[in-house]
């Protein structure tokens, strides 16, 4: 079998699996009821178990993250006895840019600024795409602005349409690494003292951020065998976005901190830090999809032969929630940000071509991270459904036929302790939630943290919709061999609008 | 060197993950077993198939009796992991009658028990009326619940709760007539009294408006009165005077016509007013033998109407 299709069948797998999963258990449903009791017994005891069990991870990540944030990293650097002195590393922070308004890359520059740690240290690296049409202006005021407080500012241009390349942020941080490549080269320093962030252009780091990194990197033996991961926090537009994106996206930081403390499944996601050398040693960022942030884990994975690992920060970087112009935009926006997140399943293909022709790397631990990977997209692509319609669809036919099956009548009351056990999640949640909150600005009302507790209601209906959709979409389409766009986030914050509506009306 | 893997963290995640796997593989058979009925019998020592009973009461919150042994829970309340047998079970709540059933409870099944419990009322209270009431008497064919009570000042109607709605007439029965009443039925907009002897009606006054109608006898009895149904159109009287049946219009007294004669004393008639159709019971004790027979009165009635209609039609073209 030639390998395109392999590749084909690769493709199909994960929607195959979860649509014989959907499909299988509604034909029993409607066929063998009883046995579907059963199965969604058996499928809810695994729910409940892993929930708990995810929840555990919760309150360790974030006790974690309370106790290490009290830690003086700098100090804690500067008396790292190891390898590498302190002052020989240099910070490249890489920011792929396309159409990001000029006020969200200087909140981004603001916020890297005030970092506790050597500004001297760290050379900022603003790639733009040559298709944006105003960004060389734009860099270049940004450039000029900023260039006093860092060692150096490199602004790059990505071209357009390279052999090879799809428009995305992969084939632009590349590029810019391929730049970055010849500087340091010019500069004579050393690859293996750079460590490389590659941040989303709304990202904020914790003023611990790079003294964490570093003192994790120094600290590491095999410091160059792994990538930095800190939590995204996505607070930055937190009072000003609906209650529906906020919950989304304090899921999406919960999942992240979860899967931090799950060290062998931990891969890297969104803005992530890395040895420069590796990254050039892989072949840098792949051009040619969607999600460049966890393919990168994949290819130095490979590089080294499995023995390549994500260590958790326990300094966040803050991002913004992906917002839109109204209600319906908002989720429109969100949906389309989940389907590319879920794009990741593409991961599933790549790794599991490469572990085909890879020998160095035992059959068993190949087939231990095929697995997990497939099961971590067919849960994301079903559970909420299952949980949040089929279940509740099954017990609602068990009551409105009157069945006096013993097994139905249990599975509704193993649904409700699972129900219990899940808002006992929820007040955790809202509590650790609370954590999370930058202060609350002066124009916003108290009564907003009303809908902060409130919008937690919204969970079950958008999990399924905004949860398990996007990740069925996104794997339909790769089995139907329909590759999705990057669509970029719009990194637009509701002041900026308000602002430039404001600014609009001023002139007229 | 402390390294990333090696700290107390990670244990922590290695512990809650072995946890979770333990946790899954001991409860998920218990569970499963549980939800399929299972349940181990200690005295027996094996895992044996039990049952639910779902027990359900109105008003709620009633004490439950499981064979004689109370229960700590109120009603609504499942029982879960019973063994397959009869249970009595008794519902009991202050101020309502005790309620006692048994019910078999069958392997992996939901039996349900749902009572409506009935109110143990001790005091009564009297209804007063503004005068001495003789006998009451429910409108059979009223569409509304309606009374009729016949009294020493008048004949009177009384809606629900016993509540005087309006005084028919002022002429009313004396106490002996008054006793000697068999029941009331409304026809035509009058209220017809029948006892073993006698057929008296009143017309019905409109609104709340008292018509004063006089008591109107309309038939005397040869033998003696045993049954009395309206019939065609509400018009007529459909009357068992011992063996004879009679239709008798509510209007005009004079007006009436045998319709079917019995052939024994204990015959008795029913009319199908709907369909005009009358059935008559028979029965021969000598050979201890019940017969019914049809007659459909409708068809005759038309024929006999279509008859006189023609007849008239045809006089009016030859004078």
């Amino acid at each position: 079998m030639n390998e395109i299709k392999i590749k084909r069948i690769l493709k199909s797998v994960p929607a195959c699996a979860s649509w014989s999963l959907l499909i299988g258990l509604l034909l029993l449903v409607v066929l063998k009821p009883l046995w579907a009791a059963i199965f969604l017994t058996l499928y809810l005891m695994y729910w409940a178990c892993r929930l708990l069990y995810m929840t555990a991870l919760l309150i360790i990540a974030h006790l974690r993250m309370y106790f290490r944030k009290k830690n003086q990293w700098l100090d804690m650097c500067e008396k790292a006895a190891t390898d590498i002195s302190f002052n020989e590393i240099l910070h490249v922070v890489l920011y792929p840019i396309y159409q990001e308004p000029e006020t969200v890359i200087e909140q981004s520059l603001l916020s890297l600024r005030s970092v506790a740690y050597p500004l001297k240290s760290i050379i900022v690296v603003l790639a733009g795409e040559e298709r944006d049409a105003d960004t060389r202006t734009k860099l270049e005021r940004i450039h000029i602005k900023n260039k006093k407080y860092f060692r150096d500012i490199i602004t790059t241009f990505h071209p357009t349409n390279v052999e090879g390349e799809i428009p995305s942020k992969g084939a632009n941080a590349t590029y810019a690494a391929h730049q970055i490549k010849k500087y340091l080269e010019k500069n004579e320093h050393p690859f293996e003292n750079v460590i490389l962030s590659c941040f989303d252009v709304d990202t904020c780091p914790d003023k611990n951020y790079f003294s964490c990194l570093t003192y994790h990197f120094l600290i590491n033996p095999k410091r160059h065998q792994t990538s930095y991961q800190p939590l995204p926090i996505y607070s930055n537009n937190i009072y000003e976005v609906p209650a529906l994106a906020r919950v989304i996206e304090v899921g999406s930081t919960f999942w992240q901190l979860v899967e931090s403390m799950r060290y062998e499944k931990f891969i890297t996601f969104s803005s992530h830090s890395m040895s420069f050398k590796t990254l050039v040693d892989v072949g840098y960022w792949p051009v040619d999809m969607i999600s460049d942030d966890s393919v990168i884990f994949w290819k130095c994975y490979l590089y080294y032969h499995g023995d390549y690992r994500t260590c958790p920060l326990e300094t966040p970087v803050y991002m913004d929630i992906a917002v839109g112009k109204n209600f319906f935009d908002t989720i429109r926006i969100q949906y389309t940000q989940k389907r590319r997140w879920a794009w990741g399943v593409e991961n599933f293909v790549y790794i599991a071509m490469h572990f085909l022709r890879h020998q160095n790397i035992p059959w068993m631990v190949k087939c231990k991270k095929i697995c997990q990977l497939l099961e971590n997209h067919v849960n994301w692509a079903t559970w909420a459904i299952i949980i949040s319609f089929i279940t509740p669809a099954i017990i609602l036919w068990g009551k409105v036929t009157d069945q006096n099956a013993l097994v139905l009548f249990n599975l509704s009351y193993i649904n409700g302790v699972l129900s219990h056990a899940l808002l006992l999640i929820l007040i955790l949640s809202i509590a650790i939630s609370k954590y999370f909150m930058p202060p609350r600005p002066k124009h916003v009302s108290r009564l907003i943290y009303v809908s902060f507790i409130l919008q937690w209601l919204l969970l079950p209906l958008i999990s399924a919709v905004l949860g398990s959709l996007p990740a069925l979409d996104a794997q339909t389409r790769m089995m139907m061999g329909k590759d999705i766009a990057f669509n970029r986030t719009p990194k637009v914050r509701v002041t900026i609008v308000k602002e430039n509506k404001e600014k609009r009306r001023e002139k007229k | 060197m402390k390294t990333i893997e090696r700290d107390y963290y990670r244990i922590a995640q290695i512990f809650f993950f072995w946890l979770f796997v333990i946790s899954f593989v001991v409860f998920t058979p218990i569970v499963l077993l549980f939800s399929l009925g299972y349940t181990f019998d200690y005295t027996s020592n094996i895992f044996v198939k039990t049952g639910a009973l779902r027990l359900k009461t109105l008003p709620d919150a009633a004490h439950i009796y499981c064979n004689e042994e109370k229960l700590l829970d109120l009603t609504p309340h499942v029982m879960q992991s019973l063994l397959p047998r009869t249970y009595t079970i008794t519902f009991e709540k202050k101020g309502y009658f005790s309620y006692r059933t048994s019910v078999t409870v069958r392997p992996a099944t939901v039996s349900e028990i749902n009572v409506t419990l009935i109110p143990n009322i001790k005091n009564m209270e009297k209804v007063e009326f503004p005068f001495t009431v003789y006998r009451f008497f429910k409108l059979a064919s009223s569409v509304e619940e309606k009374h009729i009570a016949v009294t020493d000042t008048g004949i009177y109607e009384l809606k629900k709760a016993f509540k005087v709605e309006k005084c028919i007439t002022t002429h009313t029965f004396s106490t002996e007539a008054a006793r000697a009443l068999c029941d009331v039925l409304e026809i035509n907009n009058r209220v017809v009294f029948w006892s073993k002897k006698n057929l008296w009606t009143i017309v019905l006054p409109e609104g709340s408006k008292t018509f004063d109608s006089p008591l109107t006898p309309i038939y005397t009895a040869e033998d003696t009165i045993r049954h009395v149904f309206p019939g065609f159109n509400d018009q007529y009287l459909i009357v068992q005077d011992g063996k004879k049946v009679l239709a008798i219009d509510s209007k005009n007294a004079a007006a009436y016509f045998p319709l079917a004669d019995i052939k024994t004393r204990d015959g008795e008639i029913y009319f199908d007013a709907d369909s005009d159709i009358l059935y008559i019971h028979e029965k021969n004790i000598k050979k201890n033998e019940v017969t019914i027979f049809k007659k459909k009165l409708q068809n005759n009635f038309v024929k006999q109407l279509q008859a006189l209609t023609h007849e008239r039609n045809k006089n009016k073209k030859n004078p």
